[in-house]
């Protein structure tokens, strides 16, 4: 499959779910549905950074201290910004070493 | 409105240097943020394109980034009740920080809603094509581990939305099952078993905790029931 058509693929998909919400909006979901879903986000980004982490077997100290390093700096300031430049810094820093 | 697109054009610029160290040409990066306009489902596109995941796997995992958008969405039906054609509009821009932004003023109209959210898209396409055109200057993307830049951003998307023990419990239990489906299964697999896996955990923690509502989006779904 090309790439365009993935891209397509993946706009319908969350269109559809963006409207979805809309559609079902008159009627009511079952509460044991919401309470799943509202955890699907978090744990889904967990589980991507821990493949991304895996995806780079021979980096993967430097890789994990630097997500710490971002992490410690998100926190301090609040800025999700700080988080990406910070452990990218961490990253460079630490591969030099 | 100003801190989101201060928040969304970086992204924006990160998203499309990985975009372009995963292989995607210019023109689809671009192409990608103007129909899919979402930061985690594009960025988990282009990792999971460059770890070589099959397509059906990598829209799944961008719709289940996105599965807080039917959330948000039944939140601001409730409280604005739109029009069939209004729904189908509002639909195109609808995400957190939209509604986030919409909620915290003083009344949630549509036409703040589509405001926000368009006022987003605007900042995400830009971002976007200001990351291309810096793109020149990285030559090597994968040598300088421009790749790291994904999973550093969905870090910065994650950690604010660990405000509960239940959301913690769910990031957790999903980081502890990616170790273990990545033993046997290909990334694409262990990323939405870890993700479904997670969810319930968290949603075991909550109920037996007996704690109310951990996100946003469950909390104004919450509100506008009652």
């Amino acid at each position: 499959m090309s790439a365009i058509w993935i891209i397509l693929t993946m706009a319908v998909a969350v269109y559809a779910l963006r409207l979805s919400g809309f559609l079902l909006a008159s009627g009511s979901l079952a509460r044991g549905g919401e309470n799943v879903l509202q955890f699907v986000p978090v744990a889904t980004l967990s589980a991507l950074i821990v493949s991304g982490l895996a995806a780079r077997p021979a980096e993967g100290t430097p890789r994990l201290l630097a997500l710490l390093a971002g992490a410690l700096a998100a926190r301090r300031s609040g800025a999700a910004l700080l988080c990406i430049l910070g452990g990218m810094a961490a990253y460079w820093l630490l591969r030099l070493l | 409105m100003l801190p989101l697109w201060i928040g969304a054009i970086p992204v924006g610029i990160a998203y499309a240097a990985s975009a372009r160290a995963a292989g995607l040409s210019a023109g689809e990066t671009q192409f990608m943020s103007l129909t899919v306009f979402s930061a985690a489902a594009q960025l988990s596109a282009v990792s999971l394109l460059a770890s070589g995941t099959s397509a059906p796997l990598l829209v799944a995992t961008a719709a289940a980034l996105n599965v807080q958008a039917l959330l948000l969405g039944l939140a601001a039906g409730r409280r604005i009740r739109p029009s069939l054609p209004a729904r189908l509009l509002a639909a195109c821009f609808l995400t957190d920080a939209a509604y986030g932004v919409t909620a915290a003023g003083k009344r949630f109209t549509l036409a703040g809603l589509l405001g926000a959210g368009a006022s987003m898209y605007l900042a995400w396409n830009t971002g976007t094509a200001l990351g291309l055109a810096a793109g020149g200057v990285f030559p090597s993307g994968r040598r300088l581990g421009l790749d790291f830049v994904a999973p550093l951003t969905f870090l910065a998307v994650l950690l604010p939305l660990v405000r509960t023990r239940a959301a913690l419990c769910a990031a957790l239990s999903a980081a502890a099952v990616t170790v273990l489906l990545l033993k046997i299964a290909p990334g694409g697999v262990a990323v939405l078993g870890a993700g479904f896996a997670g969810s319930v955990a968290g949603a075991g923690w909550q109920r037996r905790g007996g704690q109310t509502a951990a996100g946003a989006p469950a909390a104004a779904a919450t509100e506008a029931q009652t």
